[in-house]
């Protein structure tokens, strides 16, 4: 009785040990990163990267043409729209939409993990942000989201809790290092 | 017949005294003030850049505070829209109290000083505000216009072809910051801009920050507008103010949007350019009575309103957006810049005495020294 107990026990902690391990969300550099809105968020993230010394590369309007999933080991899309971004690059939010996530797909496809971010706070929600975020949401492994992004009606809590996926919450734009350096092991 | 000539005598004497009392108040608004602080060391013309604007009422003064220590060197512009007040007593404040300690700054409060020559009489906007000062006295400013005096720059085309290719407004040729990076040849308002672009050019200026201000129901509001190579600074300093609570957007500057400080003289020049908004409900379309309360306190209950309606894209509320706040963001903002530009350069720009956010906040007078406006 004594020895089943034992193993009981044993095999108990194997699996509230396994269980846990499942819980760790990690990545691994090389990032890609890209913009999903050509708001400045994705420069603030790159700017954040920067500080954290992660190896990454930043294509604001990579297609999925042009992109090469084997030259990097996850995706992040940093998710925020702006009219004068997208006047900027000569395109509109449709067209945006279908370049993220034609790109989506092919990082999906080839494996790579995705990460949504949204870091602007509420000042960045709207229709179309909310848009891209919907469309991209499929494709993510994760989301890293500023805390006043989701204060007012829990939109990314709720994407990530319907598609049982790992959310990182920071509250200011610079406590994004500490989600970046946690999640890559820096 | 008598009387009717004593009559006319008197008529005609009348109008000659309110002419020469419209004429000496109309002359009197072309004076430039002449300002002063502890940390200045040299006050020059920017006709010393390029002498095309020279005695006319483009020329403007530019405050020199040179350390003498070799360093980074900054060019921090107030009213470029004379009708953008908290962007050209930002610069005054900070003229009346810095003290630079390495590096060289420059500061153009009236950076176009036709525009603050007169004001927008159709708009309701008044002439004049004021600020209280510590001893019970006020302090009077002047309240111009977003474009150039008519009376240096008239008639405007109906279309504005700017150097680039685009064609804008007729009225745009008189807005300063449509104007960059300027025409040698052009309308007086080019002519000022490209004097801007030569001492940025002839000085070597590091960094170049444009003061302004915007409607409430303006979607770049409390911002930061950045030419892309000023990315780097502009996305540090959000994100210090931000540790300090102050929320500030940022914007990138479109490469398709043209005249504007942060496009053309990024592109022209070897500067690192931001343009700051602060939201002032004197500017906006929402607003009632226009006068100098609305100016200083920025309370409007049409924008209290419009913000319960979820209409704003700045945060308000029944305590108004006070200069002494919008002044606060504006200094502060660059402040932060500052040391996020040291953070990245070798070329250090150190300035002592920059008055605090809570300090310009509780008593925004106290930063003024006591003299003319």
């Amino acid at each position: 009785m004594k020895k089943v107990s034992v193993v009981f026990f044993a095999l108990a902690i194997f699996f509230v040990g396994f269980v846990f391990a499942e819980e760790v969300f990690t990545l691994e550099q090389p990032a890609f990163i890209t913009s999903a809105g050509q708001s400045p968020g994705a420069l603030q993230m790159t700017v954040v990267c920067k500080m954290v010394k992660l190896d990454y590369t930043f294509e604001k309007l990579m297609t999925a043409d042009d992109f090469d999933p084997q030259a990097y080991n996850c995706a992040i899309f940093v998710v925020g729209a702006s009219g004068k971004g997208l006047g900027a690059a000569g395109i509109d939010i449709d067209e945006e939409t279908a370049r993220v996530v034609a790109l989506a797909q092919k990082a999906k496809d080839n494996g790579l993990p995705i990460v949504l971010t949204h870091l602007e706070g509420a000042a960045r929600r709207g229709a179309s942000s909310d848009l891209l975020f919907n469309e991209l949401s499929p494709f993510a492994d994760a989301l890293f989201i500023k805390e006043e992004s989701d204060a007012a009606d829990q939109m990314f809590s709720n994407i990530a809790e319907e598609k049982e996926i790992p959310i990182f919450f920071f509250e200011k734009t610079a406590d994004l290092k500490n989600v970046i350096s946690e999640v890559f092991g820096l | 017949m008598k009387r009717r000539i004593l009559a006319f005598i008197f008529y005609i004497l009348g109008v000659i005294a309110v002419c020469i009392i419209a004429t000496v108040s109309f002359i009197s608004m072309k004076i430039n003030p002449v300002l002063n602080g502890p940390g200045v060391t040299e006050t020059v013309k920017l006709s010393n850049w390029f002498e095309g604007i020279k005695n006319t009422n483009m020329d403007t003064n530019v405050y020199v505070f040179d350390s003498g220590v070799e360093g980074g060197s900054i060019l921090i512009l107030g009213g470029t829209h004379a009708n953008e007040p908290a962007g050209i007593l930002s610069a005054i404040v900070m003229l009346e109290n810095i003290k630079v300690e390495t590096g060289k700054v420059f500061i153009i409060p009236y950076a176009n000083n036709s525009a603050i020559s007169h004001n927008d009489a159709m708009e309701g906007a008044p002439e004049f505000y004021h600020i209280d000062l510590p001893d019970g006295s006020t302090r009077d400013f002047r309240f111009g216009s977003r474009r150039t005096n008519p009376t240096d720059q008239w008639p405007d085309p109906t279309l504005y072809n700017h150097q680039s290719g685009s064609t804008l407004g007729g009225g745009e040729v008189s807005n300063l910051n449509r104007c960059y990076p300027g025409d040698p040849d052009g309308y007086p308002t080019e002519k000022l801009a490209y004097a801007i672009v030569q001492l940025i050019k002839n000085e070597k200026v590091d960094i170049v920050i444009d003061m302004h201000e915007s409607s409430p129901e303006y979607p770049v509001n409390d911002a930061i507008v950045f030419h892309q190579n000023a990315a780097e600074l502009a996305i540090t300093a959000q994100m210090m103010l931000e540790m300090d609570n102050i929320q500030i957007r940022l914007e990138e500057s479109p490469v398709n949007l043209r005249g504007l400080s942060h496009r053309e003289i990024g592109d022209s020049t070897d500067a690192m350019v931001l343009l700051l908004e602060v939201a002032n409900p004197s500017q906006g379309r929402l607003r009632g009575k226009t006068d100098e309360d609305l100016v200083v306190t920025g309370l409007d209950k049409f924008y209290v309103q419009a913000a319960k309606e979820g209409k704003l894209y700045a945060p308000y509320d029944e305590n108004g957006y006070p200069i002494s706040l919008r002044v606060a963001r504006h200094i502060t903002t660059i402040d932060y810049i500052i040391q996020s530009w040291n953070m990245m350069s070798e070329k250090q720009i150190l300035i002592d005495d920059i008055p605090s956010y809570e300090n310009l906040i509780n008593d925004i007078g106290s930063f003024l020294i006591e003299h003319e406006g």
